[in-house]
């Protein structure tokens, strides 16, 4: 179906829907007063006729009045109350009690080897649930957070299909890995990509210290539950559909034929003859409309759930096909998952819960995200005066040439040639020949889970044994093809290329929790060991031929394997080399509660990493973390405030937590490793060449997160407004720096070192209100981060800062660096444009008249300093809406889109208003201006990276159950959805949401944008 | 409750258990390293670190040797336009800055090859005999070595004479005296060490090691870059004394592969063809250096390499020297380069479209098709001559004519003039000399360091501000980039920039002027 179809049926579904109305009559008056079990008005209950829409709302004592007939029954309804009815047989005074809906207090909270009620909570826990999670377009669990709660930042590198986002819990604490743990039902992962969306039933981030605490050293970045779905009731069959089509967004502006002429001839590259030599004056390709096309997305599910007091059973499967929006089939992602979730009470004292799941995937993706050239940034950079294709007889006379000297050209599915560019001979090339000239894709399994054993020996302790396992195999294919289409792009043979990995891992958990009451006392103690234990093998190989040599037997896609490759082709393997990664950890808590108004908790965890990851002496770490709790709403002295603030709690907690920064691979180890092999003489007699690989570092030792929290949380008008605020101070310190040379006379590359600290503070807030008004439901809930971030200190081996990414060789972009933020942006400042040369003009911060690398400066930052989201929903009837908007506001965005090593297009941004000798107050450089590179590295390319998304609108339309029961069915529902929609931003490239991460933060090199999508779906269950 | 006691019992166990179980299981060994604090103790080890040098210099032909020859007034930053490699242009138009690629590039690998004659120095004992010795004595040279080329083109730049501990990385600048003091140093030493190899006769091409030779003739260049040039001449006329070494008979054969380790090379980086292996002798210098093949229509067998981006094309005042010195018809010249009329006629080949050149092509270092490695534009086979012994007898020239023996400069030069077929001169002065370096020694990587030391970089003040075009039928075509920006500045190219990372990491270092 194409993209359009889509639409209109889309638009036709959503009005339908929208035109339905009911009307209602009255007739006798029944008055009243409705209050809690504890004689308090209830304000703003629901008071309706059953089945009708006639109904009103209790006022600020409580007091109601509504006309009714005679017989009507009366419905009286309130959030965090169960609802009751009464018949009415006349005019008069009808008063009510509402009880409390004890389930809702009773939330419980996973908080790591135990579960929490929501109000005994003593740290910062925030919680996602199935809920939010459904109907959305998103493919992996990780997107889920994004916009749902506060504090959690989704840092999306590339929106490629099959691609998953990081999340940043509270800021970058670590300029390595930042990425949070994944516990997945117990079983600890640095990957939840592979789970479908559809499978999960809440999502809860430990975001503070002491709630992370209990999983240590792994926890610096924040901790992720994630528990999956249990079944429930007598038997229920699901089954869900969604279609999406996905269309790139937003279109970033490149000059067209006539403007690049004018301008490459302003430039001095080209003059008005080559044009003329060159250019039918015609052509005006549009390389994003060549590169870009709608695309369909497709999600099943089908699950099975059952449950009861005596166990339960979860089935599920999902198929999730994403072609993305990448021309043709090169950018793909399939999906298939199988969930088994069960448990068992066999005995009593004995009890056995198992989660279960299998994933298979296949993927294939176009190259994004260098500045050195891409299928993405091509179609930025290519010149629009070069056609897509030539029919041979077109083909210019460079290209004759190619042909005439035995090149391969490569053509399209109608023979034409795929056109070269003469104006722009760089490595970005026609983006179908990026496509097309190589071939890759993997595919692999993945099979994880965890059964846990539960044994209750005397009451109130439990004693459980769980264990966790993932095993998975991947591999991937590919072949290069013979081509070429200039000097910087070409092959003359075909490579083969294939690899294979497998890995196990294992963890195994025995922790007991004791639950004991005396007098108004209640006591919690949990303790245990865990241990966990991977391993994984990989091997590579290639066959590579050469000017001479095809490198295999027959030059068909059928020969493209390693099995027939041609005797001259040079084989290349690497791997083999097993490696293995375990871990051992102590934990214990303990947790005291009295009147449940008071609560303390404290925790503790010790950690050993293996010698991979740390020498020996500094191998442990201990992790300890204190919270508490005060519920002032229990206080007698809270007794007046009551009817309005049902809840009142102020928490307070400290907790360290560790992070090694994604070390391994013996990385502080000071060894001795092979340089190469040199030869002695003509022939092949080599001698092997070794040195140290890098400084060592036996001091390294474990990253440590300390953490402060204060929050508050506050339920009013009887729990349908909520409110939790949070502050948190967490400073990281001795923080992990992977990968850099102290200073180049050193001569050697160094060993990780504990080089910094770093600190993030920020404020938190979340906001709930949720109310019925008789068959009209309705939520709003949002929430708002600020974050500050600041590196505070840098070890003095390493002066004042450390390099992080670059663009092409114009020189450093990213600085860590003390006193700013975590990788900031880094480069001239640029003042504006030379009226007399049009050359670019930046500060001289040093005043020494020259702008040297000297004057280079902070040039903001790529994190934001405020994240928001915003749900809506509403219900009437079977009718239901949501709209969902998020957005970021304080960061900046450094763009690499442009560059001036060839004459390839340019972002209209930077053309424009350009300095020309007519226009000589131009707010942009001159075509021929001489200092392009130092404005490349200027805030010149630095801008506002704030955006608003509307990422989800979202009509749906549950059939009447009275009609679909006919048909067996349950619960049929509806509905379309645009999402990803609409952008409110003034960045010219693709995609403000879409950047770099890690030191790349913010810094845009071309990367698969997020599409825009239109979605219809369907929900049935039986 | 039996039943509870002893699931208890048996759960403390399970617990104990795996606490005490794994411990050891953290103690995993690390494949394929050997530990440094034990390593440094067999001959077979000793000579693993000395070959590590050798590999590190190696990987010098790709960007000193081509930076060296962009900052000269000999070369253009070529390709086909401008644009093609905008980090060569930077160099060749010192426009380059202290973020500058293929600089930062440069100063790395010198400490790099300084940070492993440090190890060997700080870790090898001689009393381990012959190979430690002899080890030992190379390290000297290869940082003497390293440190000729810091202190030349960056002045002072930071004296690290052993492995650095975490707390003595901030390193200010070196003074000259330290500089020049350790290079002497090392050098006597290792030449009196009589640990280093020398070759057995003239005609040895087995001898691959630094030789005392090698050590002599550097030691040779350090004192005649202080104005010392009678320790100079002395350590030149050493070499020429030895009589192990002399002139090639034929010029542009000493470069080929054919001819390695010939009777004119005191020191050379090796390199074999080994398809199984060819990413051991990984190297872009032949794809960076060739003629630019793509604009070019060449003949089936032609013996160049087809492939190649031109980016190293000789300028016509280089050709006019030699013109100046021996007619167009020279020999040396025509083993030197070629003009576009000698590939029509003597290669058959002819220019299809524009490329950035005068009409001039390198000759002398040309890429053969033979040595590039098989179906890989990457590798390459050729040796890279890092000193040869004409250099020897030109500064020896230059250092006896300082010192007041001009007999025996003129000696020098004119053995050069014989082997390059033209007359050879009563008497030298220092200009001829300067001009025979020229001509003898361009594109080896001496000219820039030479120019610095005469004070004459202004040889390059107008390089950039105009670039020519070659248009296919020979005609040259001028295209002006006219900004004053371009060109060699005196007080400050006299010195490369430290790397900006350098000046970031190191709060100690003085950055040059002008950067």
């Amino acid at each position: 179906m194409s993209n359009s179809a889509l639409k209109r049926l889309a638009a036709l579904g959503l009005s339908l829907l929208m035109g339905l109305s009911l009307a209602a009559q009255p007739r006798v008056t029944v008055s009243g007063t409705v209050v809690d079990d504890q004689n308090v008005p209830v304000i703003g209950a629901g008071v309706f006729q059953k089945g009708t829409t006639n109904g009103v709302v209790t006022d600020l004592d409580g007091n109601y009045s509504i006309s009714v007939p005679t017989g009507a029954t009366l419905v009286f309804s309130s959030v965090g109350f169960t609802t009751q009815e009464v018949v009415v047989a006349e005019a008069g005074t009808v008063n009510i009690r509402l009880a409390t809906d004890t389930e809702m207090l009773e939330e419980t909270v996973v908080i790591g080897y135990g579960v929490q009620k929501k109000s005994d909570l003593t740290g910062s826990i925030s919680q996602v649930k199935s809920e939010d999670i459904e109907n959305r377009t998103i493919t992996s669990p990780e997107s889920a957070l994004q916009g749902k709660t506060a504090g959690v930042q989704v840092v999306t590198s590339s929106a490629r299909p099959g691609a998953s986002p990081s999340i940043q819990v509270r800021g970058v604490s670590s300029n390595g890995s930042s990425y949070p743990l994944y516990v997945v039902d117990g079983r600890r992962t640095n990957s939840i990509s592979g789970i479908d969306p559809n499978d999960i039933e809440s999502m809860e981030v430990l975001k503070d210290g002491a709630s992370a605490a209990i999983y240590g050293a792994e926890a610096g970045n924040g901790v992720i539950m994630i528990t999956t779905r249990r079944g429930q009731g007598d038997g229920k069959i699901s089954y869900s559909y969604q279609l999406t089509s996905q269309s790139l967004n937003r279109i970033p502006k490149v000059m067209n034929a006539e403007q690049y002429m004018q301008y490459f001839m302003e430039n001095g590259r080209y003059t008005l003859q080559d044009f003329y030599g060159n250019w039918d004056f015609k052509t005006n390709t549009d390389w994003l409309g060549y590169s870009y096309e709608s695309s369909l997305m497709q999600h099943h599910n089908l699950s099975f759930s059952a449950g009861n007091d005596k166990g339960n059973l979860y089935l599920s499967a999902t198929y999730l096909d994403n072609n993305g929006m990448f021309v043709g089939d090169a950018d793909v992602y399939q999906r298939l998952t199988f969930m088994v979730n069960g448990a068992w009470k066999f005995k009593p004292w004995l009890d056995i819960q198992t989660n279960n799941q299998v994933e298979y995937y296949t993927a294939r993706s176009v190259s994004e995200g260098s500045d050195y050239g891409s299928a993405i940034l091509s179609a930025l950079q290519l010149d629009p005066l070069t056609p897509p294709t030539y029919a041979e007889a077109d083909l210019p006379e460079f290209m004759r040439d190619y042909l005439a000297a035995g090149r391969k050209l490569l053509q399209d599915e109608n023979g034409d040639y795929y056109a070269a560019s003469y104006f722009n001979p760089s490595e970005n090339v026609n983006p179908r020949v990026m496509r097309d000239r190589s071939y890759s894709d993997s595919h692999g399994f993945n099979i994880n889970g965890s059964t846990a054993v539960n044994l209750t020996p005397v009451r109130g302790l439990t004693f459980t044994s769980r264990v966790g396992y993932r095993l998975s195999a991947g591999d991937s294919y590919g072949y290069s093809l013979r081509y070429y289409i200039n000097q910087n792009a070409y092959q003359n043979y075909i490579g083969l290329s294939g690899s294979d990995n497998n890995s196990m891992y294992y963890q195994w958990e025995n922790f007991a929790n004791w639950m004991h009451q005396f007098g108004k006392h209640s006591v919690t103690v949990m303790a245990g060991t865990s241990f966990s234990s991977s391993r994984s093998f990989s091997m590579s190989g290639s066959y590579r031929g050469s000017d001479d040599d095809l490198g295999v037997t027959q030059d068909d896609p059928l020969f493209y394997y390693f099995g027939s490759h041609s005797a001259n082709a040079v084989p290349s393997v690497s791997g083999a080399t097993p490696n293995i990664a375990r871990k051992l950890s102590y934990f214990g808590r303990a947790n005291w509660s009295y009147l449940g108004k008071y609560n303390l908790q404290v925790s503790f965890r010790a950690d050993a990493a293996d010698l991979s990851v740390l020498p020996r002496p500094m191998r442990w770490g201990y992790f300890p973390s204190v919270s508490g709790g005060w519920t002032i709403s229990e206080e007698p002295f809270f007794r007046p405030l009551k009817g309005v603030v049902g809840f009142a709690k102020l928490r307070a907690s400290w907790g360290q937590n560790g992070s090694l920064a994604g070390l391994g691979g013996y990385r502080y180890a000071n060894v001795i490793a092979s340089t190469g092999n040199y030869p002695t003489g003509n022939g092949l007699e080599y001698i092997l060449g070794y040195a140290p690989s890098s400084t060592g570092n036996e001091e390294l030792k474990w990253e440590t997160s300390e953490q402060l929290n204060f929050g508050i949380d506050l339920r009013f008008l009887r729990d349908r407004l909520t409110f939790s605020a949070d502050w948190f101070n967490k400073q990281t310190k001795d923080l992990i720096v992977t990968g850099i040379t102290p200073s180049t006379v050193v001569g050697v590359a160094a060993s990780p070192v504990n080089a910094g600290n770093v600190v993030n503070s920020g404020l938190e807030f979340e906001l709930k209100w949720r109310d019925q008004i008789g068959d009209f439901s309705y939520g709003v809930s949002g929430n708002l981060s600020t974050l500050r971030n600041e590196v505070t200190y840098i070890h003095e081996t390493l002066s004042d800062g450390i390099d992080g990414t670059g663009v092409r060789n114009y020189g450093t972009i990213t600085r860590f660096e003390k006193g700013y933020p975590a990788w900031h942006f880094y480069g001239y400042k640029f003042t504006g444009i030379d009226p007399k040369t049009g050359d670019a003009m930046f500060e001289d911060l040093d005043g020494s008249g020259d702008v040297t690398q000297a004057d280079k400066t902070d040039l903001g930052s790529g994190i934001p300093k405020l994240t928001y989201g915003l749900t809506l929903n509403a219900a009437w009837k079977g009718l239901d809406a949501i709209v969902f908007l998020t957005g970021a506001a304080g960061s900046k965005i450094y763009n690499c889109l442009t560059v001036v090593d060839y004459p390839s297009n340019r972002l209209s941004y930077f053309t424009e208003d350009r300095w020309t000798p007519d226009h000589t107050d131009g707010t942009m450089p001159a075509a021929s201006a001489s200092n392009w590179q130092q404005f490349l590295t200027s805030s010149g390319v630095v801008f506002d990276g704030s955006y608003l998304k509307i990422k989800q609108i979202q009509l749906g339309y549950t059939l009447p159950r009275s009609f679909t029961r006919k048909f067996k069915v349950d619960n049929l529902r509806i509905y379309g959805s645009l999402d990803d929609w609409f952008t409110f931003s003034n960045y010219p490239g693709f995609d403000p949401e879409v950047t770099g991460s890690g030191s790349s933060l913010g810094v845009d090199k071309g990367v698969y944008p997020t599409s825009k999508k239109v979605v219809f779906g369907v929900n049935i269950s039986f | 409750m039996k039943l509870n006691k002893l699931m208890l019992t048996m759960a403390a166990a399970a617990l104990a258990l795996t606490a005490v179980s794994c411990s050891d299981m953290l103690d995993i060994p690390q494949k394929g390293v050997l530990d440094y604090n034990t390593y440094y103790n067999t001959d077979e080890q000793i000579t693993s670190a000395d070959i590590a040098m050798y590999l590190e210099v190696r990987g010098w032909e790709y960007n000193v040797k081509l930076c060296k020859a962009m900052f000269t007034d000999d070369f253009w930053a070529g390709g086909s336009m401008r644009g093609d490699n905008t980090d060569l242009e930077h160099l060749n138009e010192f426009t380059f800055d202290a973020e500058q690629d293929y600089i930062q590039s440069m100063f790395t690998t010198y400490y790099t090859l300084i940070y492993k004659a440090n190890v060997i120095l700080g870790h090898v004992d001689e009393e381990l005999g012959a190979v430690a010795k002899q080890a030992r004595a190379e390290a000297k040279v290869f940082r003497a070595f390293a440190y000729f080329d810091l202190k030349t083109m960056w002045g002072n730049p930071p004296l690290v004479d052993h492995e650095l501990a975490p707390s003595e990385y901030n390193v200010p600048n070196g003074t000259d005296e330290e500089l020049w003091g350790l290079m002497e140093q090392d050098l006597t030493e290792a030449i009196a060490s009589g640990a280093l190899a020398e070759k057995t006769s003239v005609d040895d091409n087995a001898t691959w090691r630094v030789t005392k030779q090698f050590a002599q003739a550097l030691l040779g260049k350090v004192y005649l870059w202080q104005g010392k040039n009678a320790e100079a001449a002395a350590q030149f006329d050493a070499v020429v004394a030895s009589g192990k070494y002399k002139l090639f008979e034929d010029y542009s054969g000493l470069f080929r592969s054919a001819n390695k380790h010939n009777c004119e090379s005191l020191f050379e980086s090796n390199r074999v063809h080994d398809d199984n292996n060819s990413f051991q002798n990984f190297s872009m210098y032949a794809l960076m250096t060739n003629w630019r093949m793509d604009k070019i229509n060449w003949p089936a067998d032609t013996p160049i390499m087809n492939t190649g981006w031109g980016f190293r094309v000789p300028t016509k005042s280089l050709y006019d020297d030699f013109v100046k010195e021996e007619g167009k018809n020279g020999y040396r010249l025509n083993e030197s380069l070629k003009t576009l009329d000698q590939l029509q006629s003597e290669l058959g080949m002819s220019l299809k479209s524009p490329i950035i050149s005068e009409g001039y092509f390198m000759w002398k270092l040309r890429i053969l098709a033979e040595e590039r490695g098989m179906g890989n534009d990457y590798v390459y086979a050729a040796n890279t001559l890092w000193m040869r012994y004409a250099e020897v007898l030109l500064c020896g020239a230059e250092a006896h004519l300082a010192a007041g023996n001009a007999d025996k400069a003129a000696e020098y030069v004119n053995m050069i003039r014989t082997r390059a077929r033209i007359a050879p001169k009563a008497s030298v002065t220092l200009e001829d000399i300067k001009v025979e370096k020229r001509l003898e020694l361009f594109g080896e990587g001496t000219r820039f360091q030479d120019l610095l030391r005469w004070g004459e970089g202004a040889k390059m003040s107008e390089n950039g501000k105009q670039y020519p075009q070659l248009q296919a039928n020979g005609q040259v075509t001028w295209v002006s980039c006219n900004n004053p920006a371009y060109g060699f500045k005196s007080g400050k190219h006299e010195h490369l920039p430290y790397p900006a990372t350098e000046i970031r990491l190191n709060s100690e270092i003085k950055q040059n002027p002008g950067y």
